[in-house]
């Protein structure tokens, strides 16, 4: 490294107009790249979307051709949703990805355990995050424990929901 | 366990949090209903839990991230300049003025990535594809919890 | 060639670099370690995607800690110039948001010992910017307001009045949801310290707190 750097010192003597026209200012003066978080954070899915067909392709043939199809058909499945659908699914997506590793973790889990529930009880998990996610977030942790929600869902289920909740948008 | 023990209270703390396993959670759940000491200090817990969780944050500064990358990129260039800083050149050209100013520009090659991206190297468009991979997996794992509730008002 | 920011750099797919991640010793299970191993070898996409997962969680902690939004996100600021001043170096020798709440307990407790809290911190109501970002919110009315303010105001002189390391301990445990050795990790101390710690912590806070139930 110090050799590399003695030798860019000296050409930076000899250089320095070339430096200058090529170096620093340039990128600045054009339109100034947005910081990720000014826009919607972009999912995987719509980096891949925005990929050349040829990078797509170049892309898509690392996998092998079970996996390849398999994938290509998901893909196909998730844009053939309803828009609404897909941006909606996207922002949870965000959302989750927002979370801490350790807070990502216990939504997966509740998510899981929310799965296995009967479906009467799915039901009346969904109605309670609809109910919640127009409280105002800095409210929702009291009705998280007030008598109502400690009455309607045993101890799991205040957890499941209680964890389904951080995915909820604020208000 | 002593109910007046440090352990005790420990794991009263402990299922508040949510991280006692579940049978130990539901022993204690199953202990609390009796004990008179236990039960208040469970009690005391849960208001100091629930109280903790009226405290929430402020909205964050737009420009925090803005702000970073100015600072970032300030601290980038300086470095810079100081690899090229003029205590360290010699006047004695080690190499031809034709090979120091190639040696920049590979210089410039090197040290700054490309901005216009040909062909992702294979490494790359396998770490992409395994992304989107693992995007669809949430995505299937989401639709779960039915999408009506994405559609909350914000 | 142009010197792009990172800025710049930042929003663009993370094609440039090598991307090895067989390097990463955790695989998939601890993915911000191997995203910061990918910004040690090149792709400073994955330092937004930890900003991204990141700034939020390290932001709320400093403002906790330190009670004033301001200098919660100058502290913020400098943890995560800290963490990509020091990719080329990195190791995950332990869990990602370890080291990162390491970093950041280490510049919290030393704000809070260089005594700035006293001379910045003029009353608890006062949050750097001025009353106008604390929003009532309009879900409530006055009376309701008032109430959900006074207990807001005694759950913040509670935490305020614990001592420095236990408040870190308890703020780690309670908002971060971190385990009992990762927060030993961070404070540089035994399990049973943390234990110890937080017993200690969550005492007093019953104490202070218990009569809002």
């Amino acid at each position: 490294m110090p050799r590399r750097g003695s030798i860019l010192a000296l050409a930076a003597l000899t250089g320095g107009v070339m430096l200058a026209h090529m170096g620093w200012a340039q990128k600045r003066a054009g339109a100034p790249a947005k910081p990720p978080s000014a826009t919607r954070a972009k999912t995987p899915i719509d980096l891949f979307e925005t990929m050349s067909r040829e990078e797509q392709r170049q892309a898509l043939e690392q996998l092998p051709p079970a996996q390849r199809r398999k994938l290509q058909d998901r893909l196909d499945k998730f844009n053939q949703l309803p828009a609404e659908q897909q941006r909606d699914l996207k922002n949870l997506y965000n959302r989750l990805h927002r979370l801490p590793a350790d807070r990502q973790n216990a939504v997966r889990k509740a998510i899981q355990t929310f799965s296995l529930q009967s479906a009467d009880r799915r039901q009346a998990i969904r109605e309670e995050l609809r109910d919640l996610a127009a409280v105002p977030e800095p409210a929702r942790p009291t009705r998280l424990a007030s008598p109502a929600f400690l009455s309607k869902f045993n101890g799991q289920e205040r957890e499941i929901v209680r964890a389904m909740s951080l995915l909820l948008p604020p208000r | 366990m002593e109910c007046s023990s440090r352990q005790a209270a420990e794991r009263i703390v402990a299922y508040h949090a949510g991280t006692l396993d579940p049978h130990a959670a539901a022993a204690l759940e199953w202990h609390l209903k009796a004990c008179p000491v236990c039960r208040p200090l469970s009690a005391a817990q849960q208001a100091v839990w629930s109280a903790l969780d009226i405290w929430q944050p402020l909205p964050i500064s737009p420009d925090f991230d803005q702000k970073l990358f100015q600072r970032i990129d300030a601290e980038e260039r300086l470095r810079w300049w100081q690899r090229l800083s003029l205590p360290r050149l010699s006047w004695r050209p080690s190499v031809s003025l034709a090979g120091a100013s190639a040696a920049l520009l590979v210089a410039f090659l090197l040290r700054t990535p490309a901005s216009v991206p040909t062909s992702p190297a294979p490494a790359q468009a396998k770490f992409q594809i395994e992304q989107v991979e693992r995007a669809l997996d949430d995505m299937d794992m989401l639709e779960q919890i039915g999408v009506e509730t994405a559609r909350s008002p914000i | 060639m142009n010197a792009t920011s990172i800025e710049s750099r930042l929003a663009q797919p993370s094609w440039n670099g090598r991307v090895n991640s067989n390097k990463s010793d955790f695989g998939s299970l601890d993915r911000d370690a191997d995203l910061m191993l990918r910004v040690r070898q090149g792709d400073p996409s994955s330092f937004g995607l930890l900003l991204e997962r990141h700034r939020g969680p390290v932001i709320h902690f400093f403002y906790r800690m330190v009670q004033n939004q301001a200098v919660a996100e100058e502290l913020a600021q400098e943890v995560f110039l800290r963490v990509y001043r020091s990719r080329e170096s990195y190791e995950p020798t332990a869990k990602f948001t370890t080291w990162l709440f390491r970093i950041a307990t280490h510049l919290g407790l030393n704000w809070i010992r260089d005594g700035r809290n006293e001379r910045r911190q003029g009353s608890l109501d006062d949050d750097g910017d001025g009353a106008a970002r604390q929003v009532p919110d309009r879900a409530r009315n006055v009376e309701q307001e008032l109430v959900y303010q006074a207990r807001l105001g005694e759950v913040r002189q509670a935490i305020e009045n614990l001592p420095s390391k236990q408040r870190a301990a308890v703020l780690m445990h309670k908002y971060q949801e971190l385990e009992y050795a990762q927060i030993a990790d961070v404070l540089r101390c035994s399990e049973s310290a943390v234990k110890s710690l937080l017993f200690r912590a969550y005492e007093a806070l019953r104490s202070r707190l218990v009569h809002l139930a």
